[in-house]
């Protein structure tokens, strides 16, 4: 009864307020008319409200104003999460079939379907997606509290990974990323806006990983750091970076600050002496001590880089890079001492240790500095040659490592390069190809603070805070196979020839259930100096 | 280090010469003109694959269906008439873009938005591309993007001797890329989209494109027609009220 109500004082609003030119405004539309079940449909979909399904289907006859009112009101307050492509082009169709009538109820057409524009657009909408990935590892070798546990079984949530995004309109985008798991407190991993500025300029503002080497590292289906960029793929901090383009060139600038390094992050020199007793901090039987000078504290930096990049043609590009990570003068500089009760040559970065212990006694700043070029050759489709040559000019602070913790005495100036052929699946007909060859100073620092060679066995070449040990080499073989839209293998080789000489074996079968449930089970073997072997299962759920 | 450098340069050159495992005589025509770029962030994966059609990728194209489902000849040319209509290359500069998803569900929304063709030193945004990539993806999606052919104000055919363009695609289509942009890149010096419009079907799209302006030309006819007649009509009143006047 409200709702006749209504639609009455709407139909004489109207007809005292329909201009001339409207023809024939009280025109009834026919009960056959496609409108009913246009509107009745959106109801029954929840896309409007207060129009329940069947509102249309009784003996009422609706004119076409009153329809008209119905379609601004779906209009006015249709739900945008729950409006698919059909729903939207429903309301289109509406509006271009009752556009007279809405222009003479004073509902300007053009908005409506600037809003419709919008709705399809997905312009002011959130958007959700993300993953939540399981492991379980048998076998593996590890040190829990102190001992040595031979293998072992660790069952856990590896990670969970929550985006979301608003396009705030169509210069302006946000993103922000939650994540946890594996050890990890969930919390703000990324959150950005991408700003589209005038003379071509897009700059991204905030925590966002910058990757300018994507193109020179090889990874699983997923990319689980089985190999990653030496100098770039920064870590979230808080940075500006621009973008400009130009013909068939790019000119990159990036600047971050790092005000949460925290202390003992940035090592500058450290060294090692044995220990056989128990450990005073009541960590268990010791057998050394590691100490280490540490930029602590006040380890705030700046990171500047620099990139500029050209396409000659679709077979060649070349880029130079600049990269530096500055240190304030301000950072301050100690020495911690910790207790090590690792096994003899075993996994250096599973060790428990005990509770670093400060003394903070002067201030230093340490730089890296880092120019390279990249170079790619497409010799035909699906083969591509790459190489990239580093040049590192590094504080001395930072070559001091080797000096004082082994009588080695670092190159300040170190280098490293590397070259890679990759063929395309499409070309062998069963697999992929990734071949990569390396060779790196001793010295050489990754200034992201590890390693970029895996998570399984990468990490044994340079010490916990991404210098290299002595002069390594390094061979890859990365052969994936996907048979079918479900099914999925890879075979990756590692060898390194450094401070520790070992190799690394890794099979994996992955298995897609649905498009979004994936299965991994693989097996590890450490070879060389180290030895070890084990399984792991992963399962992923992508929504 | 050199032996190893060269042992990859001669595996390359050897590859680069040697003829793909089973690979049918159109497949590197095919290959040469979809670009693929891969990326993936610990956890999540995204392919995206861009095709240009080229005249040489379509007679490829086309010759592939052929032989995969034995045409006949009035078959193919049917075929190649269905799709030089879909392509619309009289006036636009037609891709395909194809993404498969294996990680978090990708939003593009407002697609037309997020990329970009530049030809020498201007960017020209897409006339028309299907709205399906304004959608969630959570698996795979392709549809077209249509680029403008032609200058609107000059109306020179914006391809005209240009050797090599570049698609721009946004990074902020999806947190999986990192770089704030990506290019995808084909060199065209030698692409002649006359080269195709043969045969029956290039009849066909001849007359389709007649039987077009012809109704353009009608529509304009009877317009100027109209417009005459009301002219006429004026012009008659104007007399009719004037020997009103002479009389008076």
């Amino acid at each position: 009864m409200k709702r006749f109500a209504a639609l009455v004082a709407v139909l004489a609003l109207v007809a005292f307020a329909a201009p001339a030119f409207a023809a024939n405004p009280f025109m009834d539309v026919p009960m056959n008319h496609w409108a009913y079940d246009a509107v009745s449909q959106l109801a029954s979909r929840g896309v409007v409200s207060g129009y329940p399904d069947g509102a249309f289907k009784g003996e009422w006859k609706a004119t076409r104003y009153e329809m008209a009112s119905v379609v601004a009101r779906a209009l006015a307050y249709v739900d945008m999460n729950k409006a698919s492509k059909q729903d939207l082009e429903l309301l289109k169709k509406l509006v271009v079939e009752f556009k007279d009538e809405l222009d003479a109820l004073g509902v300007k057409v053009d908005e409506l379907d600037a809003r419709v524009a919008d709705l399809e657009k997905g312009v002011g909408k959130w958007y959700f997606s993300g993953y939540l990935r399981m492991q379980q590892t048998f076998g593996r070798d590890i040190m829990q509290g102190g001992v040595l546990k031979e293998d072992d079984d660790s069952w856990n949530v590896n990670r969970f990974r929550w985006n979301i995004k608003k396009v705030i309109d169509d210069k302006v985008t946000m993103n922000i990323r939650l994540q946890g798991g594996g050890g990890e407190d969930l919390g703000v991993e990324l959150a950005y806006l991408t700003v589209k500025f005038p003379w071509d300029i897009t700059a991204n503002i905030g925590r966002f990983w910058l990757d300018w080497e994507g193109d020179f590292y090889a990874t699983d289906w997923w990319g689980f750091a089985m190999d990653d960029a030496y100098i770039t793929d920064i870590r979230p901090t808080m940075a500006v970076s621009f973008n400009k383009s130009f013909g068939m060139g790019d000119f990159s600038l990036y600047v971050a600050h790092d005000d949460n390094a925290g202390p003992g992050e940035d090592i500058l020199a450290k060294g090692r002496f044995p220990f056989f007793g128990t450990d005073p901090e009541g960590f268990g039987p010791a057998v050394g001590v590691d100490w280490a000078l540490a930029s602590n504290l006040t380890s705030d930096r700046y990171i500047y880089g620099a990139r500029l990049n050209f396409n000659f043609n679709e077979m060649f590009s070349l880029a130079l890079n600049y990269m530096k990570y500055d240190y304030e003068d301000n950072a301050g500089v100690g020495v911690y001492y910790t207790f090590w009760n690792k096994q003899n040559g075993w996994l250096p970065n599973v060790v428990a240790y005990g509770p670093k212990n400060y003394f903070q006694f002067a201030t230093l700043a340490a730089d890296v500095e880092t120019i390279w070029g990249d170079l790619v050759i497409n010799f035909k489709p699906g083969i591509t040659l790459k190489g990239q040559y580093f040049m590192q000019d590094n504080d001395p602070a930072w070559q001091a490592t080797g000096l004082l913790g082994g009588g080695v005495a670092y190159d300040d100036s170190p280098s490293a390069w590397k070259a890679v052929l990759e063929i395309d699946q499409d070309v062998l007909g069963f697999t992929s190809l990734w071949l990569e060859y390396a060779q790196l100073d001793a010295g050489f620092v990754f200034p992201n603070g590890a390693s970029p060679y895996g998570w399984m066995a990468g990490d044994y070449f340079c010490n916990d805070y991404g210098q290299v040990e002595a002069d390594t080499t390094l061979w890859m073989v990365l052969a994936m196979q996907r048979w079918s839209e479900k099914w999925g293998t890879y075979v990756r080789y590692l060898d390194v020839d450094g401070s520790q000489d070992y190799n690394n074996w890794t099979v994996a079968v992955t298995h897609w259930y649905t498009p979004s449930l994936a299965f991994e089970l693989g097996y590890d073997k450490l070879g060389g100096d180290l030895d070890d072997d084990f399984i792991w299962l992963r399962t992923t759920v992508f929504f | 280090m050199r032996r190893i450098l060269f042992s990859i340069v001669v595996v390359a050159v050897f590859l680069s010469l040697a003829v793909p495992v089973g690979a049918a005589p159109y497949d590197e025509v095919l290959h040469r003109w979809q670009k693929t770029q891969k990326f993936t962030d610990r956890g999540d994966a995204l392919s995206i694959t861009v095709t240009y059609f080229s005249s040489e990728y379509i007679e490829a194209l086309i010759q592939s269906e052929a032989d995969k489902n034995l045409w006949t000849a009035d078959e193919m040319d049917l075929h190649k008439y269905q799709l030089l209509k879909t392509l619309r290359l009289d006036d636009t500069i037609p891709v395909r873009f194809h993404f498969e998803v294996m990680g978090s569900a990708v939003h593009m929304a407002p697609f037309g938005e997020q990329l970009k063709l530049r030809i020498g030193s201007k960017t020209y945004n897409p006339v028309d591309y299907d709205p399906i990539f304004n959608f969630r993806v959570t698996e795979s999606v392709e549809g077209m993007v249509y680029f403008p052919r032609f200058d609107e104000k000059t109306g020179k055919d914006l391809l005209a001797g240009v050797g090599t363009i570049k698609l721009e695609l946004s990074g902020s289509i999806s947190l999986t890329i990192k770089p704030t942009k990506v290019d995808f890149i084909w060199d065209v010096a030698n692409d002649d989209p006359s080269r195709i419009y043969t045969g029956q079907a290039g009849g066909r799209l001849e007359m389709d494109r007649l039987i077009k302006r012809l109704a353009n030309l009608n529509k304009e006819k009877q317009e100027c027609e109209k417009r005459l007649g009301e002219l006429d009509s004026e012009i008659a009143a104007i007399e009719i009220r004037m020997k009103e006047l002479q009389q008076q």
